[in-house]
């Protein structure tokens, strides 16, 4: 069991507020992937239960409250029709469905601004959405990731950098060797990333 | 992917460890769905498990090719109006409000709700369709709002695409506003989706146009094909 944290230096981001459920193990996530692909009764449910709220959240920081509903149905009957276009080689269903919700996500906003536009006999003014929703999403996938870490690589990369601790400091603080830190946050970060999509 | 999988890592680390460095609670917090979103999802996708026809499949290939990631319609490349230099020959155009609903022999959860029979005009449109012929169909699929071009004849459009938009015409029968439903490939001819909130009582203009490879998602004006949607 990897030392008690004391976090002094940042106020700290508290990823205990990820209310997300408890990280599935890898070959459960394989599993599930796998089922929705398939088709499977009750895979989509099984995906909606899992990444339903990272989808809703997505879609109220995006559009207004009263449209993120309706955004995040769009989301997963789309995903739905369109399972056999999931690899889970390159990605994770989270990170597949997040896509999805970015470009449907954009296309209502646009949509919007175009009535709205006529509405109002001026012309469509495009804000620089792209951009913002893109990174917003991103943020929440890395974030979703991270929690979903081992432990001691999740806390080791909150030191790095959220805390902004030196890996010296947090060798100290952990009571734990150089190297571990070190490689703890490199697999951390390339578990992260392969989850996000990138080659294993 | 890059030609180089240790400089596409080291580029996807670093963009990692950035965004690790910029999270704060608000990309950590979730809000859990209105109690009522999983009902309203299943509903609009019951009969679409594995025993699902073969049609269903064909229209979630084109989802994905509207929706995905890396898809063929990526956001970036969603293609605007610009000059919108169409002549008028939507100036016959009839709106249609309120689709009537019938039910498709194939596929019973599939209803046909409006026809548009695609005329070529030989004074505004591109030459190469001169001879082509088809007629688009607006079809719901458990609320999957879809179009399914049906052809006669088509050119070979060489060294460029087909492509499928949806044009909301103004009061004068002109191009106000116009969206992509993606490239048709006439050798594998599947339904297009119509995007989320592009409503086709507006969006009701079917057109087949020319599509060069030159990278610009605007429509090229080169126009073989149109047709407005009429209730069946």
């Amino acid at each position: 069991m990897h030392p008690v944290l004391t976090l002094t230096r940042h106020s700290a981001l508290d990823l205990s507020l990820y209310n997300f459920k408890v990280p599935q193990p890898e070959q459960d996530i394989v599993d599930a992937e796998a089922a929705f692909v398939r088709g499977e009764d009750t895979a989509l449910k099984s995906a909606y239960d899992d990444h339903g709220a990272l989808i809703y959240t997505l879609c109220r920081r995006s559009v207004p409250d009263d449209r993120a509903a309706d955004v995040t149905q769009e989301v997963f009957v789309n995903a739905w029709k369109a399972r056999h276009q999931f690899d889970p080689q390159k990605g994770r269903l989270a990170a597949w469905l997040v896509g999805i919700a970015k470009n449907r996500i954009i296309d209502n906003i646009r949509s919007e601004q175009r009535h709205e536009s006529r509405r109002s006999d001026k012309p469509a003014t495009e804000l620089p959405v792209d951009c913002e929703i893109e990174r917003t999403a991103d943020k929440m996938l890395v974030a979703q990731a991270l929690a979903c870490l081992p432990d001691r690589q999740r806390q080791m990369i909150k030191l790095a950098y959220i805390d902004g601790f030196t890996h010296s400091e947090i060798a100290d603080k952990t009571n734990s060797p150089l190297g571990t830190v070190k490689s703890d946050i490199r697999r951390g970060i390339d578990r992260i990333r392969i989850d996000l999509g990138g080659e294993r | 992917m890059s030609d180089d999988p240790t400089g596409s890592e080291a580029s996807a680390r670093a963009e990692i460890e950035d965004l690790l460095t910029q999270l704060s609670d608000a990309d950590t917090q979730l809000t859990a769905p209105p109690t009522d979103l999983w009902n309203r999802i299943e509903q609009a996708t019951t009969g679409d498990a594995v025993n699902s026809d073969d049609s269903v499949d064909r229209i979630g290939a084109q989802v994905a090719e509207a929706d995905l990631p890396a898809g063929v319609i990526s956001l970036d490349q969603r293609r605007r109006p610009k000059a919108l230099a169409f002549l008028a020959a939507a100036a016959a155009i009839v709106a249609v409000v309120g689709f009537a609903i019938s039910v498709t022999g194939s596929d019973p959860a599939a209803q046909q709700l409006a026809e548009a029979n695609l005329v070529y005009d030989p004074v505004a449109f591109d030459p190469l369709g001169a001879d082509a012929a088809a007629t688009a169909l607006l079809i719901d699929e458990d609320g999957l709002l879809t179009v399914q071009i049906d052809y006669a004849s088509l050119p070979a459009a060489g060294d460029a695409d087909l492509e499928v938009w949806l044009i909301e015409p103004d009061s004068d029968g002109n191009p106000a506003d116009l969206v992509s439903l993606g490239i048709f490939n006439p050798d594998d001819p599947s339904a297009l989706t119509v995007p989320a909130n592009y409503d086709p009582d507006i969006y009701y203009v079917v057109d087949i146009s020319i599509e060069p490879h030159d990278g610009d998602p605007t429509h090229s004006g080169r126009s073989i094909l149109r047709g407005a949607l009429t209730s069946i």
